[in-house]
């Protein structure tokens, strides 16, 4: 296969295995985008099913949708805002992470911005349990950072 | 996949989430844990872009602002503060004194600025080639015409480099006599030249955020009755003179839910007392009282009488008072 002509290289697919087992074809063109793939690939040839221990069959096929239209050049603010409509919080988070490791950068920085503005207005302790963060300050740092932050809670004295 | 992070410590990709919220998400993230706190302190580029809406907007005063944007380090990019009514003249000077390169200025609705303050700013912001490109002052009181011709000559001047390579195919023809006229007619091309705005969308995301093509400056004279300020287009498919369809909201009233135009012979209130065109009204529920809609904005207005119809406020109120005094 490595002796077709390079026009082929678009219609060309590569096999990506999940962590959980699962495996899914994508052209080499969406692959390209992804840049751990590419390295796989570079190592290891592109007949070799390509492993990802950190992707799940849960989240490839939405990671491969969007890249499927990125190669044609169709990524609109519509279909964006549809791509992550039916998503909640949690879903979100778990293709931007599978984005990152992948080094898929386009569709890591849309996610960013959808993450971004789903913490509109959430509280420290909701955005604590969406990262899986353990408050790690102490009493006092907490309070001295509370007086900092004071002007951001109170309002001016006209309208509170 | 967390298994090779540290427990209870973010993720470092969370870090890049950081870059994308406006500054009081990013107060709350360095509540969060220690090293988010170090992040956002240490990370210089993050402050290069400010955001401040609600609920900090009726918070910030020009000393909080001028700390903030000390954190900068002079490179301050793009600052927006929307609806910051208690920032002054004086405070904003203040900012842009300490950070020349701001690229990106938008100062909605902060009406303790006046145009004569922003002139002031706009005139320093735009000394240096390569500066100021982007205004939007749609909010502030008393915008002249005088102000906006001010302002456009200022901003023109970064265009200057931009357009030699690409003129507009009419600009060769027309001669000047005046700059004025010469820098109204390259923001007009420029203005023709980018997204249609729409009435409809108005107050959704603000196209900074979103990357967008955006306008020099957000207002522009209205072509019907020349005054400063917002121009909409109309996005009705089938208005026939669509191209001409531009005009400030007094001059062309249009539509909450669609931003199409509204004929004066047909205009339909909403309970909310916003205009919907007819085609919009047909489809929206009514109140069982009064029939009256409530537009698009206002649907989580909607009260549910006794027998689960739907009731406006205005009706739902006035059942109340009737019952009440049946009691009586």
């Amino acid at each position: 296969m490595a002796q077709e002509a390079s026009s082929s290289t678009s219609s060309k697919t590569i096999s990506l295995k999940t962590g959980d087992g699962e495996i899914f074809e994508i052209e080499a063109s969406a692959a390209k985008q992804m840049k751990t793939v590419q390295r796989l690939i570079d190592d290891l040839g592109d007949d070799i099913t390509i492993p990802l221990h950190n992707v799940f069959s849960k989240e490839l096929p939405k990671i491969i949708e969007y890249y499927k239209k990125d190669i044609t050049g169709e990524i609109t603010k519509d279909f964006e805002a549809e791509f992550v409509k039916d998503l909640n919080d949690d879903e979100v988070k778990v293709l931007f992470l599978a984005a990152n490791y992948l080094d898929a950068n386009k569709l890591f920085e849309f996610l960013s911005q959808n993450i971004a503005d789903r913490l509109e207005s959430k509280s420290v302790e909701y955005v604590r349990k969406y990262f899986g963060v353990e408050n790690d300050f102490t009493p006092e740092e907490e309070s001295k950072l509370r007086e900092e932050r004071a002007w951001s809670f109170r309002g001016i004295k006209e309208d509170e | 996949m967390e298994a090779e992070e540290q427990e209870g410590h973010p993720h470092m990709a969370m870090f890049m989430v950081l870059g994308h919220l406006p500054l009081y998400e990013i107060l709350t993230m360095s509540s969060v844990c220690k090293s988010l706190l170090d992040e956002i302190n240490s990370d210089v580029l993050l402050w290069h872009r400010l955001i401040v809406e609600s609920p900090l907007n009726s918070r910030l005063t020009d000393e909080t602002l001028l700390k903030i944007t000390s954190k900068a380090n002079g490179r301050l990019k793009t600052l927006a503060l929307m609806n910051c009514i208690h920032i002054t003249d004086q405070g904003l000077l203040r900012v842009v004194e300490q950070n020349p390169y701001i690229k990106e200025l938008h100062i909605p609705a902060c009406t303790s600025i006046t145009p004569e303050g922003i002139l002031k700013v706009v005139e320093a912001l735009c000394e240096r080639s390569n500066c100021l490109t982007n205004l939007s002052i749609n909010g502030i009181y008393n915008i002249q015409k005088d102000h906006y011709h001010m302002l456009a000559l200022n901003l023109r001047k970064n265009l200057t480099l931009e357009y030699e390579q690409t003129p507009p195919p009419f600009y060769h023809h027309i001669q000047f006599e005046h700059n004025v006229l010469a820098s109204n007619l390259r923001l007009d091309y420029e203005e023709k030249m980018q997204q249609p705005v729409y009435y409809h969308k108005r107050g959704s995301v603000s196209s900074f955020k979103q990357g967008k093509n955006m306008r020099i400056i957000d207002l522009e004279i209205c072509p019907k009755c020349v005054e400063v300020r917002m121009v909409y287009d109309c996005p009705k498919v089938d208005c026939c003179k669509r191209k001409e369809c531009r005009g400030c909201i007094f001059c062309i009233p249009r539509c909450e839910n669609c931003g199409g135009c509204v004929g004066s012979d047909e205009p339909e209130e909403g309970a909310c007392g916003d205009i919907l065109c007819l085609e919009c009204w047909l489809q929206v529920p009514k109140c069982n009282f009064c029939n009256k809609p409530y537009c698009m904005q206002h649907t989580d207005w909607w009260c549910t009488s006794t027998d689960s119809s739907l009731l406006c406020r205005v009706c739902d109120e006035n059942s109340h008072g009737y019952t009440y005094t049946d009691v009586l």
